[in-house]
């Protein structure tokens, strides 16, 4: 104990402590803050911290992985009081006790500030366990490169450049998956593939710990090193199982399974959300409320629309998707669906598939679901989205639907024509 | 017989051998072809950070590598000894000039040939940048250390570089076009700095102190 106590005085991470903490907040709520008050949002954007962490920490493992060596202490250490893998494991701790201490304030300050809005429920585990699997695999393999390379400059600079670049290259989330880029309700991390990341750090702190150079004092004696298979056999043994649970673990996030009782709004139309999302539901309210004031004679609007995900793993175009917090996407969502269910119909009628695509009728097509997409969703285009449809003037749109009912009514009805006229003739 | 001339070209040779032998110039050299094929062959490669739907291609990021390497080999293994060598520091300042006009050359040619003008004006700006910031960091830290504080520069320029609306920040050199001149000023803010801490040697900082403590310390006795 005492002894960890002096690594983590000599970590060269003392300095660099407060300024973890500092990009931790940073990286908490220096982009985006759409994520309080929905836990599994919350879990997830308290581990990307990991994400930069993990460099530094590789880099600063190096450095103290490759002290003893390179202070040629490698002979005192053999023949100290305590073993070998026992000093090496506190150098290692002590690293990983300053990535994961700031890790934890992340945690615990992102938990604090989703607490009052978000309802029932709590941090979802899986989430920070990836992450701190993440800081733990990459401080053990740069433990590893220091104890290999020794050098004060090639372990730290290949791990601090080295590292980072294979976690946003191969550990990504459309390769390795070793962290996530957000959480959304609807899907949940899988417990194998965890448990194979988990693996791997345990895999590279084992082998920071157990690796050994031979020693000077043991040349020509055959018994010199008895615990040499053993070590192997144990490092090959690991290695392997990770290799096989990464590779049959399969993906790290998979499709959650669908509430019994999902949030609803109350009356018809219904607009029913994951019990996570729950924050949005006001909104929700709102935009039902909206939906009803449709002008009928012109719209079918469907009696419920469902969140990504509610319906089971049957992924359709119909269910929406709250994309950074905004209930913009599944304005548009639920435009198109009410597009598709308001088709044309009577006795002389195309069907959509087989109807004439002019460009009037397209024209007037896209204003029409961008009116609907402005007017279920309550005002304008949010500044964050760029670009609508081609040929649609979001501006023009947007001061339509200011305009009092009735005129807005002969708007659509003026578009309407068009359409009807491309399906009836 | 070598005339004195010859001799002393012949001994400037040596030594310039011998100074290029200690701060490991052959393995600079691999290093900088090896970054610059990598620039070449993965640089299109989509490095996914948080927060980034699309990802950064590798070849915005590599410049840091070239910048930590270029300040890092003023690094030698008998930098004790160099800094009691006034002869070095000659060396030295030919040697920083080489190394940032190479890298600077493979930066930009590189891009130049795979990506055209505008990127290969920006990752050389955004090179020059690094290169400033790599001085800083070695003369703070050391000079094994010069890639802390370009490397540092990732996390802002990944993850905070664009506000709310998803316009990328007017500080992001990466990410600006070559036209911004707000990155030209943090350029030519970072080369100065940079140049400010090479020059900044150890001994040079001592004689200010010791300047500023004579002067306090004659005023002190005027006033006595």
């Amino acid at each position: 104990m005492t002894a960890y106590g002096i690594e983590l005085r000599r970590s060269p991470l003392r300095w660099w402590f407060p300024l973890l903490v500092v990009v931790d907040l940073a990286a908490l709520f220096g982009r985006s803050r759409w994520w309080i008050g929905e836990w599994p949002q919350t879990s997830a954007q308290a581990q990307i911290p990991a994400f930069y962490f993990a460099s530094l920490l590789c880099a600063s493992a190096a450095w103290t992985g490759g002290r003893v060596s390179r202070n040629r202490m490698d002979s005192q250490m053999e023949v100290a009081a305590r073993p070998r893998w026992q000093v090496e494991l506190m150098l290692l701790s002590a690293t990983l006790t300053y990535g994961l201490a700031a890790y934890g304030i992340g945690i615990v300050v992102a938990a604090a500030v989703s607490f009052p809005k978000a309802g029932p429920g709590f941090l979802w585990p899986s989430y920070l366990l990836l992450g701190a699997a993440l800081l733990v695999t990459f401080a053990g393999a740069g433990h590893v490169v220091g104890r290999l390379t020794r050098s004060s400059f090639a372990g730290p600079v290949l791990c601090g450049l080295g590292s980072l670049v294979f976690i946003a290259w191969v550990a990504s989330p459309h390769a390795l998956e070793f962290f996530v880029l957000n959480g959304e309700p609807f899907q949940t991390i899988a417990w194998p593939a965890l448990g194979a990341r988990c693996l791997v750090a345990v895999l590279l702190v084992v082998a920071a710990c157990l690796l050994k150079q031979r020693s000077p004092l043991s040349t020509g004696r055959v018994w010199a090193d008895s615990g040499r298979p053993v070590r192997a056999a144990v490092l090959v043994i690991l290695l392997g199982a990770s290799a096989f649970g990464l590779a049959s673990g399969g993906p790290t996030l998979v499709a959650r399974k669908e509430p019994s009782r999902p949030v609803c709004t109350s009356g018809t139309p219904r607009i029913c959300l994951w019990p996570e999302d729950r924050k949005y539901l006001s909104e929700a309210e709102n935009m039902a409320n909206r939906l009803r004031h449709l002008p009928h004679e012109f719209f079918t609007v469907p009696s419920a629309f469902y969140e990504q995900g509610l319906r089971g793993s049957r992924q359709t175009y119909e269910d929406f998707y709250i994309l950074e917090g905004s209930m913009w996407d599944p304005a548009a969502t639920m435009a198109s669906t009410i597009t598709n269910a308001s088709w044309p119909k009577g006795p002389g009628c195309l069907s959509p598939g087989d109807a004439p695509i002019t460009p009037q009728y397209r024209q007037a097509l896209n204003e029409l679901d961008m009116w609907l997409a402005m007017r279920i969703f309550g005002g304008g285009v949010p500044s964050r989205i760029h670009g609508g449809p081609p040929g649609v003037d979001l501006k023009f749109i947007a001061q339509i639907i200011n305009r009092p009912e009735a005129d807005q009514i002969a708007w659509v009805a003026q578009r309407k024509g068009i359409v009807r006229h491309a399906f009836c003739g | 017989m070598p005339s004195a001339a010859d001799l002393s070209s012949s001994a400037q040779y040596a030594h310039m051998v011998r100074y290029a032998r200690v701060h490991q110039c052959v393995g600079l050299a691999i290093g900088l072809v090896i970054l610059t094929v990598c620039d070449v062959a993965f640089g299109s490669q989509i490095l996914t950070f948080p927060g980034h739907a699309k990802g950064v291609p590798m070849r915005r990021e590599l410049p840091i590598a070239f910048a930590a390497l270029a300040a890092s080999s003023l690094h030698s293994r008998m930098d004790d000894l160099e800094c009691a060598a006034a002869a070095v520091r000659a060396y030295e300042r030919w040697h920083l000039l080489t190394v940032s006009v190479a890298a600077t050359l493979l930066v930009g040619g590189t891009e130049w040939v795979v990506s055209g003008p505008d990127l290969a004006v920006v990752l050389s700006r955004a090179l020059l940048i690094w290169l400033g910031l790599a001085l800083i960091s070695g003369r703070l830290f050391g000079r094994r250390l010069s890639w802390i504080l370009p490397v540092s520069t990732i996390f802002p320029l990944t993850f905070l570089n664009q506000d709310e609306v998803g316009r990328v920040r007017w500080w992001d050199w990466t990410g600006q076009p070559m036209s911004a001149l707000g990155c030209w000023a943090i350029a030519v803010l970072c080369v100065i700095a940079g140049l400010f801490a090479f020059f900044l040697t150890p001994w040079r900082l001592k004689a200010l102190q010791m300047n500023q403590r004579s002067r306090r310390s004659s005023t002190a006795e005027g006033e006595g």
